[in-house]
């Protein structure tokens, strides 16, 4: 197997030099873009010039290890488990302190060796051979002064993996048993509301069953969704989360429904002597809306952020959530909400609104929402959120 | 039934379609949203095998197919039509995001019942789906279930009888959907014995096949990376013996689709290529030496991509697998494929560990590839991999 192990090497200042290279500028360089990868500013550039210094440091870490300078120690094959570990549990933690980093500059092998210790015992780890193993040799490179670079070695091992090996014919049998739809479509030829309501309802079957599904909301018409969702948040039934999918495979959140009850006209009555604010839903999709709308819920700039779709309807929900949190304090609205488009986004926000509805639901009505799509030439209204 | 009058039928609907799609899409430089209607032809040279019309039904979030003719030309094997056809439906329900539903359109194959025109599973697919062992419920009412795609896919990606075991236990895990392995081998972003050395011979293939790991996360983008360089040497490798240069005219042409009778196997143990061979090739990569492979002998190779750093370090692991692989295949060729930055060590170290790899009865074989380049290549492909469709 192409298995790494991973070696531990500790190179005093003299030994860093190789040739004409110093690893320790190579590394405090590295430590740099580290910190603007953060940012997630020109990530791309930064990664690449990251893979490079990262790229160098190991080459001449390796050609140090071969000629036997500096002071080494290999760690059992386990130790990209624990970092794998570490991260899953505590990703902001790791990338603070370096943990994933392979080479530790002098400066930061106290910090370095602090935040990894403490860490592996909060997942129970320190009576592991290869965090033990790692601890000692970090203590003393603090105490010599050492850089420490940690070295894949793949190809170390010619063994096999020890899962043990399972009867092929049970396997399939445990495969094929895996929870996947086997149902198909009924194909009455229906509107494009009814098409995703049945596909809603039939996600609903399936998830009831315990059937992995999820209502993709791609390529959609925006107008569709936020009336389609409508329908699902404010009719009868037992409440339960949707899960949600996009095309590109990326999961959201999942969508709240059967949730709201409608307000009677009665309890409306005072809210809606108030003006309806109109409000257009994302800036510089459509600049002849800006001389019609007040204000617009999203900057594009904020909520376009050419990520995974999940990604967006998370942001734009979150976005949304937070503008919804900050109108409590601010009185009553009638937004009159003109749709702009952009599936993801129209997903978070009606999600967001659909959880303020669920939170305001005992108190006295203070906001409502109008959606407006633009048809065939002009704006049309769709159903109430309040 | 099939009838002539069905097939001339469906060919000009088809061009029909051609050209509206050249008027609306090509003569604009525009591209079609996968909810529209899209044709498609898959031939080799001037033979068809199948011609395809299909769009996203998003509101119901299933691939239709609305026009589906498939040929099996007597020259290519048994129902290749059905498998070129199929394997582009799967791949493209899957990239479209759908659940991986198939519905065949009232215009594919159809007949009138209770003087309704319905349509079917084509006839072909049918066979195809009894080849792989398949069972089709829903043949006559011309859909294919998320359930029955997902066994066609994994019987028409080819993975070895060990591969598929490996794929099933990561899907029982929950680690890696099965559409997903297929669709990046059937799309063309790995080959199948380079997926088949990413699955039998990583540690996590998982995250290698679903690009999980953050650049930022050294430690584990590396691992990942290493497994994608190794890979990638083998496939650098598998292509090589695949090419046929024919040579016309004293001039030598390169085929196209005529390639040397090989057949790929991987030692997951000692992370090795084994091949057998149909005919008679020549051993590429071999300084000052001619090696002729023959079909009664298999080619044992030991891929180790590393670096001219790397490489010194670890000779006497590597020389350790060399001479487990020459005891395990006693009587085949056997070679250890190191990339070009062999050349970059210093010349008697290299002589004299050269001179060890002879000793001990192997090949020393140097691509033309660096691993600069390999590297380049498997950072490419872990990107593109984060691109799609993730589960």
């Amino acid at each position: 197997m192409s298995e790494s192990r991973v070696t531990l090497l500790a190179l005093s200042d003299e030994s860093c030099v190789v040739d004409k290279v110093d690893l320790r500028s190579l590394m405090l360089k590295a430590v740099r873009v580290e910190q603007r990868m953060v940012k997630g500013v020109n990530l791309e550039d930064e990664q690449r010039r990251y893979h490079i210094l990262c790229d160098r440091i190991e080459f001449y870490g390796h050609r140090k290890l071969s000629e036997r300078v500096g002071n080494f120690v290999e760690l059992e094959s386990d130790y990209l488990e624990v970092i794998k570990n570490l991260s899953k549990h505590f990703q902001e933690e790791v990338i603070e302190a370096r943990l994933a980093a392979d080479f530790c500059p002098r400066e930061l092998v106290e910090q370095h060796i602090g935040r990894f210790e403490s860490l592996a015992n909060k997942l129970n780890l320190l009576g592991d051979g290869s965090v033990q193993r790692k601890i000692n040799f970090y203590r003393l490179a603090l105490k010599s002064g050492w850089n420490v670079i940690e070295l894949h070695i793949p190809w170390s091992q010619s063994r096999n993996e020890s899962d043990g090996s399972v009867d092929f014919d049970e396997l399939k049998a445990s495969f094929l048993a895996l929870k996947v739809a086997d149902e198909i479509t009924d194909m009455a030829d229906r509107s494009p509301f009814l098409g995703l309501r049945d596909q809603i309802q039939k996600v609903i079957n399936q998830v009831s069953k315990g059937i992995p599904a999820a209502v993709s909301f791609s390529d959609l018409r925006h107008d569709v969704i936020a009336e389609v969702l409508h329908d699902f948040v404010f009719s009868s039934g037992r409440p339960m989360y949707l899960p949600v999918t996009y095309a590109d495979g990326s999961v959201a959140s999942p969508f709240p429904i059967h949730c709201v009850k409608s307000r009677s006209v009665e309890a409306m009555k005072v809210l809606r002597e108030e003006p309806i604010l109109k409000v257009g839903q994302m800036s510089a999709r459509h600049l002849e809306m800006d001389l019609e709308m007040k204000v617009y819920f999203f900057r594009n700039q904020e909520i376009s952020t050419g990520r995974s779709a999940a990604e967006i309807d998370k942001v734009a929900y979150e976005k949304a959530k937070e503008l919804f949190l900050k109108m409590r304090t601010e009185g009553s609205f009638r937004i009159g909400y003109y749709q702009t488009g952009f599936q993801p986004a129209v997903v978070g926000f009606y999600r967001a609104l659909a959880e303020e509805l669920v939170a305001r639901a005992k108190m006295q009505p203070t906001i409502e929402v109008i959606p407006y799509y633009f048809l065939v030439g002009s704006y049309k209204t769709g159903k109430i959120w309040c | 039934m099939i009838t002539q009058e069905y097939i001339l039928k469906e060919i000009d609907r088809f061009a029909e379609k051609v050209k509206k799609y050249d008027s609306e899409y090509r003569q604009k430089d525009k591209l079609p949203k996968n909810h529209e209607l899209r044709p498609y032809r898959w031939c080799s040279r001037d033979i068809v095998f199948s011609l395809l019309m299909v769009k996203h039904e998003r509101y119901g979030n299933y691939l239709y197919a609305d026009l589906c003719l498939i040929a099996n030309p007597p020259q290519y094997y048994e129902n290749s039509g059905a498998g070129v056809a199929m394997g582009f439906l799967l791949s493209e329900a899957y990239k479209c995001g759908t659940t991986m539903e198939i519905v065949f359109g009232k215009n594919v194959e159809p007949r009138l019942e209770n003087g309704q025109q319905k349509s079917r599973v084509p006839a072909y697919i049918c066979d195809l789906a009894i080849d792989l062992g398949v069972s089709l419920k829903h043949v006559f009412e011309g859909h294919i279930s998320p359930f029955e795609a997902r066994q066609m896919y994994m019987g028409l990606a080819g993975f070895s009888k060990t591969a598929q075991e490996k794929i099933m236990k990561l899907s029982v895990g929950g680690k890696l959907t099965p559409e997903r392995v297929c669709f990046l081998v059937m799309g063309g972003l790995w080959s199948l014995p380079e997926a088949e050395a990413l699955i039998l011979g990583s540690a996590h293939p998982e995250d290698v096949l679903t690009s999980a790991s953050d650049p930022a996360l050294r430690h584990l983008y590396l691992d990942d990376l290493l497994a994608a360089r190794g890979a990638i040497l083998g496939g650098v490798l598998d292509r090589k013996l695949l090419k046929k240069e024919l040579v016309i005219n004293g001039q030598i042409v390169e085929s196209e689709d005529e390639e040397n009778d090989i057949t790929f196997d991987f030692d997951e143990e000692l992370y090795a290529k084994i091949y057998k061979f149909g005919e008679k090739l020549e051993l590429p990569w071999v300084e000052g030496k001619k090696v002729e492979l023959s079909p009664d002998v298999s080619l044992a190779v030991l891929v180790r991509s590393r670096t001219s750093s790397e490489i010194l370090e670890g000779a006497d692991r590597d020389l350790e697998h060399l001479s487990a692989l020459v005891s395990k295949y006693r009587g085949s060729v056997v070679g250890l494929l190191y990339p070009r930055d062999w050349e970059e060590i210093q010349t008697d170290r290299r002589l004299s560990l050269k001179r060890q790899i002879e000793a001990a009865g192997v090949y020393l074989m140097t691509s033309p590839e660096s691993v600069a380049g390999l590297d380049k290549e498997a950072m490419r492909r872990l990107e593109t991999g984060r691109m799609v469709r993730h589960e």
